[in-house]
């Protein structure tokens, strides 16, 4: 049975921007590049996320689920080069000295960067009545993929 | 006296902002991953101030914080829970416990030294004079400060 979103697109639409333009002024004194919204009904079987970065560069994915009122993942997707850039701001270390650290560093520091906007989309589900529980992140990497929702689950990619 | 500070979170991330927090400080942050090595650490190290993450593999710290508050020897030690969930349902579950505030992720430095040093005499490196308290209750916690009364009754 589809799951259907207890608040509208657009109220999710500008709860995501707005969790993801907070964190990023808050964590990294800048406002985000862009934060295009785009929305995919998966009326055809669900829909895949789409990132406009070059195929062959390595894309990190941050995920988060939820459960409760409302049940999810949350991803969120940047190319290597985007997430050394965020994790040495971060940290406070020359971009050239993450790369010395290893995937760890950046795989933990973007995990955490998904799991506080997460917490702030969470945190503003519940203020609207959608309490929802949290699972710890984890970390995809690879390059040329997509992530895809399954059959009659609705996505959103902002 | 030199300040002990806890760090328990999971993220070596927040670890390292934390030590970096408090750098300019006579202070050490001694770190634990989880919360069965942050009681570990608690019960050898015997921290002034534990700083502790919810959402954590292992053990969660509402669970070490539970067992933190009903242990006789470690039960005085203040706790600032550092979390990214602000829903009311999370702030009432932690306020019933026993936590001395609260910070919601993600947080600038200065919020963090300024809580701490509400909790205990923060001074800085070579220095004897503990830092100022503010008198006024800045923004970022008027509404934890008017909240949580609220919330507990």
């Amino acid at each position: 049975m589809q799951q259907t979103f207890p608040i509208s697109d657009l109220e999710l639409e500008a709860l995501a921007t707005r969790a993801v333009s907070n964190v990023y002024s808050m964590m990294l004194q800048k406002d985000p590049d862009s934060v295009t919204t785009n929305l995919i009904e998966g009326s055809d079987g669900g829909g895949s996320a789409m990132l406009s970065v070059d195929p062959s560069e390595t894309l990190i994915a941050g995920s988060v689920g939820f459960i409760g009122k409302l049940k999810g993942v949350i991803y969120i997707f940047m190319g290597l080069s985007l997430a050394e850039k965020i994790t040495a701001n971060l940290l406070g270390l020359e971009p050239h000295k993450i790369e010395e650290e290893g995937n760890e560093t950046v795989n933990d520091a973007i995990g955490e960067l998904t799991n506080i906007i997460a917490g702030a989309f969470k945190t503003d589900l519940s203020n609207k009545g959608c309490e929802c529980r949290m699972t710890i992140p984890s970390i995809l990497r690879g390059s040329n993929y997509s992530i895809e929702s399954t059959r009659h689950s609705p996505e959103a990619n902002f | 006296m030199r300040i002990k500070v806890l760090a328990v979170d999971d993220s070596k991330t927040v670890r390292i902002i934390v030590k970096k927090a408090f750098k300019s400080f006579d202070c050490d942050v001694v770190e634990a991953q989880n919360g069965v090595e942050g009681l570990a650490l608690a019960a050898k190290e015997s921290p002034d101030i534990i700083l502790l993450d919810i959402a954590m593999p292992v053990m969660d710290g509402v669970e070490m914080l539970t067992k933190l508050k009903s242990d006789p020897s470690l039960k005085s030690i203040p706790v600032i829970m550092l979390t990214a969930e602000a829903g009311r349902e999370n702030v009432m579950k932690i306020a019933k416990i026993g936590v001395r505030d609260y910070i919601v992720k993600p947080f600038k430095e200065e919020v963090l030294v300024d809580k701490v040093s509400r909790i205990v005499d923060l001074r800085p490196a070579g220095d004897s004079a503990p830092v100022q308290k503010r008198s006024t209750i800045p923004s970022t916690c008027s509404w934890w400060k008017t909240s949580l009364p609220l919330l507990i009754k």
